[in-house]
């Protein structure tokens, strides 16, 4: 839940990013993708805590434990690990991105004339946001 | 005529140099979600089992849609994408839905 609208928000922080640099005001631009970084940052955070509280209960990939639980619940556990582990990958792969274009916009070679490589940086990230908004229900919202 | 000059017109250029959408718009759209989600979940804390995953169900894609249309600028470019976008999105539709049958008959 606190997750969801963290990421939500670094979507929201993101298209903002594009839409400054695309009127010229690369500050603003540069602060807002600064804010996508750091709330993708406090997603990974909570992530770690939510997995660590997992761990603790024995569940994590491979373990016997899973194993041992009735059926659907094992199939359970290995597809939320699956599932918001790919999706982890993911957000780690955006982050790199944003790092670089970062850098690419701080050098000038990513500007109000040629913002391409943000924007479609800012379409992976809503698209990572995307399939998080499927993962919410399927994982935290069934019972 | 003017059709397809229009067309031409909206197909030649780069998307995104026509339409700079204001700030307000996004955050419009955020909140939105934000609101979007709260339902979805007290839906679900409230309801546990069929309303609760109905309400999931139908709000989910809502805000799919919410940020494919603005977020990712859909509503402002061709067609063709949206139509692209939207059978990648039922491909991946069916795996969910066989994920959840195969979970729900469990």
């Amino acid at each position: 839940m606190t997750n969801t609208v963290v990421l939500l928000t670094s979507s929201l922080t993101m298209v903002m990013s594009v839409n400054a640099l695309q009127r010229n005001q690369v500050g603003k631009s540069i602060g807002f993708l600064i804010g996508t970084f750091g709330l993708s940052c406090a997603f990974l955070v909570i992530k770690f805590f939510e997995w660590s509280a997992k761990h603790s209960h024995g569940l994590f990939p491979g373990n016997e434990h899973i194993h041992e639980l009735p059926h659907g619940e094992g199939l359970f556990f290995n597809l939320y690990f699956m599932m918001t582990g790919l999706h982890g990958i993911h957000v780690v792969i955006g982050m790199i991105i944003m790092a670089v274009v970062l850098f690419k916009i701080r050098s000038g070679a990513v500007d109000a004339t040629n913002f391409r490589m943000l924007e479609y940086t800012g379409l992976y990230w809503h698209l990572v946001d995307l399939i998080w908004i499927f993962l919410l229900p399927l994982f935290y919202l069934t019972n | 005529m003017s059709k397809t000059t229009a067309a031409a017109a909206h197909g030649s250029g780069d998307h995104g140099d026509h339409h700079i959408v204001p700030d307000g718009t996004f955050i419009q759209v955020w909140i939105g979600l934000l609101i979007l989600t709260a339902l979805t979940v007290a839906a679900s804390v409230y309801y546990p089992g069929n309303v609760g995953v109905a309400v999931a169900m139908i709000v989910t894609p809502i805000k799919a849609a919410l940020i494919l249309m603005y977020f990712m600028h859909l509503k402002y470019e061709k067609k063709v994408f949206v139509i692209m976008f939207l059978s990648a999105m039922s491909i991946f539709g069916v795996f969910l839905g066989l994920t959840f049958i195969d979970y729900l008959f469990r």
